[in-house]
């Protein structure tokens, strides 16, 4: 019922927003038919599956729905998605957002609260329990919700509770050492054949943080091992690890810094979004730019672009400046027959005229 | 002086705005004349002497800036739309005569700050308004085309009152392309002494083409008849409709899709003793540089509004209830069916015999025409083309109601009477049809001359209450007053609008007074109710017009037989 409910509203504000292109994130609350009414609509539809596809079986009912489907491992689904006929997908890993995941300075509070030699944030998964019982020898600080191991609760900051962005940003900076392990709910340690690679690589990078992460498949493509995120293999490796690299602060700021560069060169979300674009223009292109492609700006970002033209200029000066610089955000300030118009003015009421105009016309062909 | 000539539709239409253009030409030998027209047209307009300059009006670059709803694209439809005012500006025009009545012309041409506009135009208060007896006439006509006996060439002629008839379509070939269209004709074994016959197969649409295979059939015997060589012309995108005709007559017909310029085609054509053609702009070209023209008017086809503009061309038409009614009311898709390759092989035979109508029998042999008409073109007394059935036929109400309008919009175009052509015109068009039932077309005129005498009784309350409404806006009536003046106004525009839903013979009229009033914006009161009011002062002059022109037609036709009609003259015009 609750899905359904927001099935209607989300399609309802895309059928309103108009797009040429919707990405879909999983969990988003959306049922499979809503790609097939966005594609009636003429809107190319992509989904972007941002789960463990052995852990979250609906993959099988969605791909297929949708003109282009991403997801986050490299190797493993590229023939099933084929052979279910999924004809457009392809591999696009989780990033960082720079404006979200950056270093910050901890004063003397954040870093009593945020400072260990060991930390890690995310869920208690079976292994992750297991395998920090085994660094309580260490300066350990873990957050995050479902961590049950009794020799662990001395360790959980927070009281068992989610964690926020800036939490986050606080705990990757107050960390000397970052311990990642991607998450199984059947292994005690490494689970070797994971291949889901998790958004933390990515965000503790950004962050500036050092850390060492287990041997997921597919990481070294993002991040060279050898300089700038070092992997381990198991509780004995990862421990002579965090021995070498606590004793040695520069070398774990060099790795830290270079892979701050590359997550910001090679793994921010813009550049996902710019892969997922070349992906699917390189396909329906011509559906997408048939009905254009935006770029949404708002009267105060066009005044700069148009001083010279005094007519323009002089008309936009007397608009508020968050109006967004379309047709439809002019309206309320294009006059109507009858009324008197300035020249600019003029000219923007004959365009709003024409476009009516010729979309009436080729709705009439059409029909 | 300056004069602009906006023409910015198809091809065939800046044809057939070429008499108007050259009646401009000879009203003002002096003048400088620049055509507005789109891509299409512009080779029309270069091959036009009368035309001194054309500007070329392409908005498909700023249409598909702004459906991409992209803020630095619609700063770029803004800049090319600025750019090309500065182009009409720089032109510096002292008149300009609109041939469309689109809102986005009437605003160009407003924003070009162009002093005088003959049509639809924007008025100083930014009110869309058509200016002029024959910007009315026209727009009435294009939403009403069943009812429209007047070709447009006629009607855009009369956009400049003054002007003399002009019997001719321009487009001036030169020696070049008669050069061209041998040469091209030569490599498909057609030589300068072969009898030539051009086919056009394709129209704009679907519902407007002739089938391919009756073409075809149709070659077959134009071949046998008369040894001719057969041409079949178009544009390359229209190659494909070959096909079926090639069934139908293998390889004898030369494919010339796509080879020629228009103004080869124009010169091929000249050299033609005959085009069999759909309504297309090749028609018309044709009936520019001589060639007699059969129409094959199917579909939503109306030819008397659209066809060839030339004496001597035949058209053909399907006997139905309805006739063509405007593009975005398509009408039965099987009205393309029904005229066989006999019927256009007749047309055919009567054309190249050089149309004499008395030999149309002759040429018809025993060919049944029970369901087809068949038109013959010529210019009348009145000075416009008309279309005399070559078939004797029924005599239907809407015949009646087509020679009515036909009347009154001369004159109302004129703005003189001219008896002597009317009679001369319902004198010849009786002659297309059966002997006409006194008793019926007795009740025919009553009826019809009360329908329009009704619609003049309620113009005429709409247009008293309009200026009782300004008179008392000047004397600053109080605001409940004014409000219920203009809700009587409001349920006089609803009833004259039903009115015209029910009488469909006033609809021309009705549709145009409520386009006028739909259109009529702005936040001065008064000057609305003014201009209200000479909105159903017009309507009242036209429905008298019309009322009289009934009982004249009704009289003539009727002669010596009893009309108990008298006609009372009209105090308009």
């Amino acid at each position: 019922m609750m899905l359904n409910t927001l099935n209607e509203w989300t399609y309802a504000r895309v059928a309103e927003f108009d797009p040429a292109l919707c990405i879909v994130i999983a969990q988003a609350p959306v049922l499979p038919q809503f790609a097939r009414r966005l594609r009636e609509r003429g809107i190319v539809t992509a989904y972007w599956f941002v789960e463990n596809w052995r852990r979250m079986p609906y993959w099988e009912a969605v791909a297929p729905e949708y003109d282009y489907f991403f997801h986050i491992q490299p190797d493993s689904l590229t023939e099933k998605l084929n052979a279910i006929g999924c004809s457009h997908h392809a591999c696009v890993p989780t990033g960082c957002d720079p404006e979200l995941h950056r270093p910050v300075t901890l004063d003397d509070a954040d870093q009593a609260e945020f400072g260990c030699e060991l930390g890690f944030a995310g869920a208690g998964y079976r292994n992750r329990n297991h395998l920090f019982a085994g660094l309580t020898d260490y300066d350990l600080k873990l957050w995050g919700v479902d961590w049950h191991s009794p020799e662990l609760q001395r360790f959980v900051q927070g009281g068992n509770q989610r964690f926020d962005n800036g939490d986050l940003v606080r705990i990757a900076q107050g960390a000397q050492i970052n311990v990642n392990l991607h998450a199984s709910a059947t292994h005690t340690g490494v689970d070797s054949e994971y291949d889901a690679v998790n958004p933390r690589v990515f965000e503790i990078a950004a962050c500036g943080g050092f850390q060492l992460s287990d041997a997921c498949r597919g990481l070294d493509r993002y991040f060279d091992p050898g300089s700038e995120l070092p992997i381990y293999e198991n509780l004995q490796e990862l421990r002579k690890q965090i021995d070498h690299y606590l004793a040695r602060p520069e070398e774990r700021d060099a790795i830290a810094t270079r892979a701050r560069a590359r997550a910001l060169k090679d793994h921010t979300y813009d550049v996902r979004a710019q892969v997922m674009l070349d992906a699917i223009i390189g396909t329906f292109g011509s559906q997408i730019t048939a009905s254009g492609i935006r770029a949404e700006r708002t009267v105060q970002d066009m005044r700069d672009r148009v001083r010279e033209n005094p007519a323009l200029s002089e008309y936009l000066e007397a608009i508020p400046g968050e109006t967004p610089f379309t047709l439809e955000g002019l309206d309320a300030h294009i006059g109507r027959f009858g009324e008197s118009w300035g020249e600019a003015e003029g000219i923007f009421a004959y365009l709003r005229e024409m476009r009516s105009y010729s979309e009436t016309l080729l709705a009439s062909q059409e029909s | 002086m300056r004069i602009l000539v906006a023409q910015v539709t198809r091809m065939g239409d800046m044809l057939q705005t070429t008499p108007m253009i050259r009646a401009l030409k000879h009203e003002n030998p002096d003048a400088t004349i620049t055509v507005l027209v789109r891509d299409m047209g512009r080779i029309i307009a270069q091959r036009n002497s009368d035309i001194d300059d054309v500007i070329v009006y392409n908005e498909d670059d700023m249409y598909q800036h702004l459906h991409s709803k992209d803020s630095d694209r619609l700063l770029q439809a803004y800049g090319l739309a600025e750019q090309f005012i500065e182009t009409l500006k720089a032109g510096q025009f002292d008149i300009a005569y609109n041939c469309t009545h689109s809102l986005t012309s009437t605003m160009l041409l407003k924003l070009a700050g162009i002093p005088n506009v003959v049509g639809a135009q924007l008025n100083p208060y930014h009110q869309y308004v058509i200016e002029g007896n024959g910007p009315a006439c026209f727009f009435a006509s294009v939403l009403n085309r069943e009812l429209s006996e007047l070709n447009l060439c006629d009607i855009f002629r009369y956009f400049a009152p003054e002007s003399d008839a002009q019997r001719e379509l321009v487009f001036e070939v030169s020696d070049t392309d008669r050069a061209e269209a041998n040469a091209l004709l030569a490599e498909h074994g057609i030589g300068e002494d072969d009898l030539l016959v051009c086919m056009q197969l394709g129209a704009s649409d679907l519902d407007k083409r002739w089938p391919a295979e009756s073409f075809g059939r149709l070659a077959h015997m134009i071949r046998e008849k008369h040894n001719a060589k057969i041409a079949l012309l178009g544009v390359r995108s229209e190659a494909p409709l070959a096909e079926a005709f090639e069934e139908i007559a293998p390889g004898i017909a030369a494919h010339l899709f796509g080879k020629s310029s228009v103004p080869v085609l124009a010169a091929i054509l000249e050299r033609s003793g005959v085009l069999v053609s759909n309504d297309t702009g090749t028609m018309h070209v044709a009936a520019a540089v001589g060639c007699p023209v059969v129409l094959m008017s199917v579909g939503y086809v109306h030819f008397r509004e659209t066809g060839p503009y030339a004496e001597g061309c035949v058209a053909l038409e399907r006997r139905r209830e309805h006739l063509g009614g405007s593009d975005l009311m398509k009408s039965d898709p099987n009205a393309r069916v029904g005229i066989e390759p006999e019927h256009a092989m007749c047309a055919t035979n009567f054309v190249l015999a050089g149309c004499n109508t008395d030999t149309w029998h002759d040429v018809t042999n025993n060919t049944n025409f029970e369901n087809i008409d068949a038109y013959q073109s010529s210019f009348g007394q009145d000075g416009c083309l008309t279309w005399h059935s070559l078939e004797r036929r029924p005599y239907r109400r809407i015949d009646l109601v087509r020679q009515v309008y036909r009347l009154s919009w001369i004159e109302y175009l004129r703005g003189a009477a001219d008896e002597k052509s009317d009679a001369s015109f319902l004198n010849r068009a009786s002659h297309g049809f059966d002997a006409i039932d006194p008793r019926e077309h007795n009740t025919w005129i009553s009826d019809l001359a009360a329908e329009f005498d009704a619609l003049a009784q309620l113009a005429d309350t709409g247009a008293r209450k309009a200026q009782e409404l300004a008179a008392g806006l000047g004397q600053q009536s109080s605001m409940k007053w004014a409000k219920e003046r203009v809700t009587e106004l409001m349920q006089i525009d609803e009833d004259i609008r039903v009115y015209g839903e029910v009488h469909e013979a006033c609809r021309p009229l009705v549709i145009l007074a409520k386009f006028e009033r739909e259109n009529l914006q702005g936040t001065n009161p008064r000057l609305l109710a003014i201009a209200t009011q000479a909105i159903y002062d017009h309507l009242r002059q036209r429905a008298m017009l019309a009322a009289y022109k009934t009982h004249f037609t009704g009289k003539l036709l009727l002669e010596p037989a009893e009309s108990t009609a008298q006609a009372p003259r009209h105090a308009t015009a």
